[in-house]
């Protein structure tokens, strides 16, 4: 199972240690920029969040180099619809499926589990990377101490690693689980599986359709106020009634920001003449 | 007075791709006050800030800083600006400096937050979600424009940001124009989730009212919810969450009551 677990662990985030990482240390150590480096640099840092942000891309890769692609496919979609909505917002962190995306994706290749009975581990795989999300938070603290005292040297090449390697370290939260889950963990999970009471499985596997208002609650808690409810009464009942989907619902919403933003200023205008 | 100094074009690509690790060192006391740093590092390199001046330098940046990824980078380009007027004219203070700073990252980080979470990553994770399901690869491809939203959406402004220097946030302020921005980007935000509310929540109950021995006989609950408004379930449902949320409840342990009340509900039958 290791070769696995060295693929595995290549697709969720290994390949950035090659890709972005050297590069970024290399130019500081050099201390010479250059506009091919940035963009480079730049253009890995799109990847890494595009595979950060989108659990489909994880998921299928991960299908891809296990030789399915169609389970990697299906089960990010799945993922995705789940967590749509669920971001990091302030300084609060939600749990995080992107290594459940992949672990998921490898148990049901390497282990031919039933899809649906291995969607339910997903919740408790994104709660367990959630934890090791908080606990590189808190190590952390300690870095911008250290990164205090270098500043108090005058340390510029220091600083520079020191930030550029706690980004590193960001990958290594996910590129160390799934190594070891793909290489220690995919048959006992299997096994855990196999011995999970029917009510319980099919409990966990409708979470699916359920999980949605999470994010969409949690979005709404940042955006909402008295001003703005009424447009989403005005999505809901289009969805409701209509059947319209998110991409006409957005061209909805543009008009009528359009709209409403025009006639407000105008109204304020107006106001302060 | 001697050459006015400029920060070298290639300091500024960079402090434009330092900028990538803006997160880095995301942490509970600060934030991201350590990406705000490196992204000063080859400014003040450019600038020929040594000794004591550099040592103020990385002092003002290493302070609380959070703000939207994308967006903010504007803010660090400002930042750039400001650091070059300060290495030409001393009298411009931190607290000038910082001020900016904490004024600005409320704003931009409620623009990013409506516009890219709320509305833009929805959108384009819905559809490649949907495409991924139907077995189709270009779900993947699509997800991909998540990545070039992010190399287009920090270089921008970034470089607006520099050239603009703080003139550019006066001349947004007095026009309103961010005002204005982050309540569209709210108003489109607010309608594509409760178009997703409705379509992507499933709950559903087979549960039958007046039930008798009869063969087909009752009424189903469903029937009757979808009689007086559809989707009142994934509708309830979202209030409840949002409530919970409201009432200071942690989203994991809001997942957690979910996940209970789903395996509960589902063994009695309910859903």
């Amino acid at each position: 199972m290791w070769k696995e677990a060295f693929l595995v662990a290549l697709v969720a985030g290994g390949w950035s240690l090659f890709l972005k990482t050297i590069p970024e240390i290399i130019v500081i150590l050099s201390k010479k920029e250059s506009k091919f480096a940035a963009w480079w640099i730049t253009i890995m840092r799109g990847i890494a969040d595009a595979a950060t942000y989108a659990y489909i891309i994880p998921a299928a890769i991960t299908g891809l180099v296990l030789g399915d692609l169609k389970t990697g496919l299906y089960v990010g979609g799945t993922i995705q619809l789940m967590f749509l909505g669920v971001f990091i917002v302030g300084a609060s962190i939600p749990p995080s499926p992107f290594l459940a995306a992949i672990l998921t994706t490898a148990l049901i290749i390497l282990t031919k589990a039933n899809i649906g009975e291995a969607l339910a581990l997903v919740v408790p795989i994104s709660i367990a990377s959630q934890l090791l999300t908080l606990a590189f938070m808190s190590l952390n603290v300690f870095f911008v101490h250290w990164a205090d005292r270098m500043a108090e040297k005058e340390n510029s090449v220091g600083l520079d690693l020191l930030n550029t390697l706690c980004s590193t370290g960001w990958h290594l939260v996910n590129i160390v689980p799934a190594f070891l889950g793909v290489g220690l963990g995919v048959e006992a999970a299997a096994k855990l599986l196999s011995i999970i009471p029917d009510w319980l499985s099919n409990g966990l596997g409708a979470t699916g359709g359920i999980l949605p208002a999470l994010g969409f609650g949690m979005l709404l808690l940042i955006i909402a106020s008295a001003e703005v409810w009424p447009f989403f009464f005005i999505g809901f009942l289009a969805a409701a009634y209509l059947n319209i989907n998110a991409l006409a619902g957005a061209i909805f919403g543009v008009c009528m920001a359009l709209i409403y933003v025009r006639l407000k200023s105008a109204g304020a205008d107006k106001a302060a003449k | 007075m001697a050459d006015k100094k400029k920060i070298d074009e290639l300091a500024l690509y960079g402090a434009f791709w330092r900028n990538n690790n803006f997160a880095g060192n995301y942490n509970f006391e600060r934030l991201m006050a350590l990406g705000m740093t490196q992204v000063m590092i080859p400014i003040f390199r450019s600038l020929g800030y040594t000794g004591e001046k550099l040592k103020d330098g990385y002092k003002r940046h290493l302070v609380f800083y959070n703000t939207h990824p994308y967006f903010g980078s504007l803010i660090m380009g400002v930042m750039a600006a400001m650091e070059e007027a300060k290495a030409n004219d001393d009298s411009i203070t931190t607290e000038v400096i910082n001020d900016f700073k904490v004024a600005m990252m409320g704003p931009f980080a409620g623009v990013g937050d409506s516009f890219f979470w709320g509305t833009i990553h929805p959108i384009i994770l819905a559809i490649a979600a949907n495409l991924a399901i139907g077995g189709s690869f270009l779900g993947v491809v699509v997800a991909f424009l998540i990545g070039a939203l992010a190399v287009v959406g920090t270089y921008y402004p970034f470089f607006w940001g520099y050239k603009g220097g703080t003139g550019i946030v006066e001349q947004i302020r007095s026009s309103q124009l961010l005002d204005k921005f982050v309540l569209g980007a709210k108003v489109v935000a607010m309608t594509v989730s409760g178009v997703m509310v409705a379509s992507l929540i499933n709950i559903s109950t087979p549960v039958v009212l007046f039930k008798t021995e009869a063969e087909g006989s009752g009424v189903a609950l469903q029937g009757i919810l979808d009689a007086i408004l559809p989707k009142a379930l994934p509708l309830g449902l979202l209030f409840l969450v949002y409530f919970l949320l409201k009432k200071k409840l942690s989203p994991i342990l809001v997942m957690l009551v979910l996940m209970a009340l789903t395996v509960g509900l589902k063994a009695l039958g309910w859903i």
